[in-house]
């Protein structure tokens, strides 16, 4: 299992997530390049350990355990990985 | 028994814990993890000890974020797991936990109350309700989902906890030696935690009294680790791991 970041983080991008996180794997960060193009965050489903932390430090609910995903945001799973594909 | 130690400044090894380690003939595999050594395959092991350090949980460093996920997998699989001050908020923060500063370090020759749970503990059953140990830290941690809070100090209300069957973590010390305290005062961060908190000059006064209640703490520290081996080689270990 992995976490995952759905909707509620389009244009919000708080990076209380990033700070909590204690294995550094949630991108972009604001010092990151691309960070400004993407328009949410992302988890790395190989990186994370399923701690939980960025469920609780996210302002807008926008964190999930992937069994925990709402049904209309299922998509996400494959936006987070995708964006491991590509990031810079 | 094949235990892996995890150290994080060549001045912090398990003193008293390792003592108890070798008279049960355990087998030690020691990584230096802050000194670039490799962190091996969690799975070879039957139980992990994590000592302190220097360091923050939250430095920006590989290896940490390398230990941390170390600590996560194994933990989470079920591994006993023993951790003292950052090995302790290693163990927090790598089950969610936030790791922060607190109000002022803590450190000198103080109690800390057990609490109702720890009295039914396996790990701390038989211990002092008000345990006389050494303090030396200035981070602590929130206690992680799922886990028993052990242990209590006026200023740092979380010093203990287990989470799971055999996942413990210690916040204080009961392990050190007076050779280990003199090697500590040489670190720059732990000889300005101590004089900011005990005032100048303050180690040779701390000396003083661990020497003379060193050998209470030492004791407490080797009956609190001989019980946490007991729980970590129990033959229903694997039967009874019950994930919080």
């Amino acid at each position: 299992m992995t976490y995952v970041i759905a909707e509620p983080c389009i244009g919000t991008k708080d990076l209380s997530c990033v700070e909590v996180c204690p294995v550094d794997c949630i991108h972009p960060t604001q010092e990151e390049q691309g960070y400004d193009d993407e328009p949410q965050l992302y988890i790395d489903p190989e990186e994370c350990i399923d701690c939980d932390a960025c469920v609780e430090a996210c302002p807008v609910d926008a964190c999930f355990a992937e069994d925990q995903l709402p049904e209309e945001w299922m998509s996400y799973i494959q936006i987070n990985t995708d964006y491991y594909g590509r990031r810079p | 028994m094949q235990t892996l130690v995890l150290q994080h400044i060549a001045c912090e090894p398990p003193g008293s814990y390792e003592d108890v380690l070798r008279e049960r003939d355990a087998s030690i595999a020691r990584v230096e993890v802050d000194a670039g050594d490799a962190l091996p395959d969690w799975r070879e092991f039957d139980a992990i000890v994590a000592m302190g350090g220097p360091m923050s949980v939250n430095d920006p460093l590989e290896w940490l974020v390398a230990e941390k996920r170390l600590i996560a997998e194994a933990v989470r699989a079920g591994t006993p797991f023993f951790g003292a001050c950052l090995g302790a908020q290693l163990l927090a923060a790598s089950l969610g936990a936030r790791v922060y500063p607190g109000p002022a370090a803590e450190v000198g020759i103080l109690p800390v109350t057990l609490s109702g749970a720890a009295l039914e503990d396996p790990v701390f059953r038989g211990l002092p309700r008000e345990l006389l140990t050494l303090q030396w830290h200035g981070e602590t941690f929130d206690l992680p989902d799922g886990a028993v809070a052990l242990a209590s100090s006026p200023a740092y209300p979380n010093q203990a906890f287990r989470w799971g069957p055999h996942a413990y973590a210690i916040q204080f010390h009961l392990e050190v030696s007076p050779q280990m305290a003199c090697d500590w005062a040489e670190v720059p961060e732990y000889e300005a935690s101590l004089e900011q908190t005990l005032g100048p000059g303050s180690f040779g006064r701390l000396l003083s009294e661990l020497d003379v209640r060193g050998g209470e703490i030492t004791a407490s520290g080797r009956q609190l680790f001989a019980q946490w081996l007991d729980v970590a080689q129990a033959p229903s270990r694997a039967a009874s791991i019950a994930r919080p």
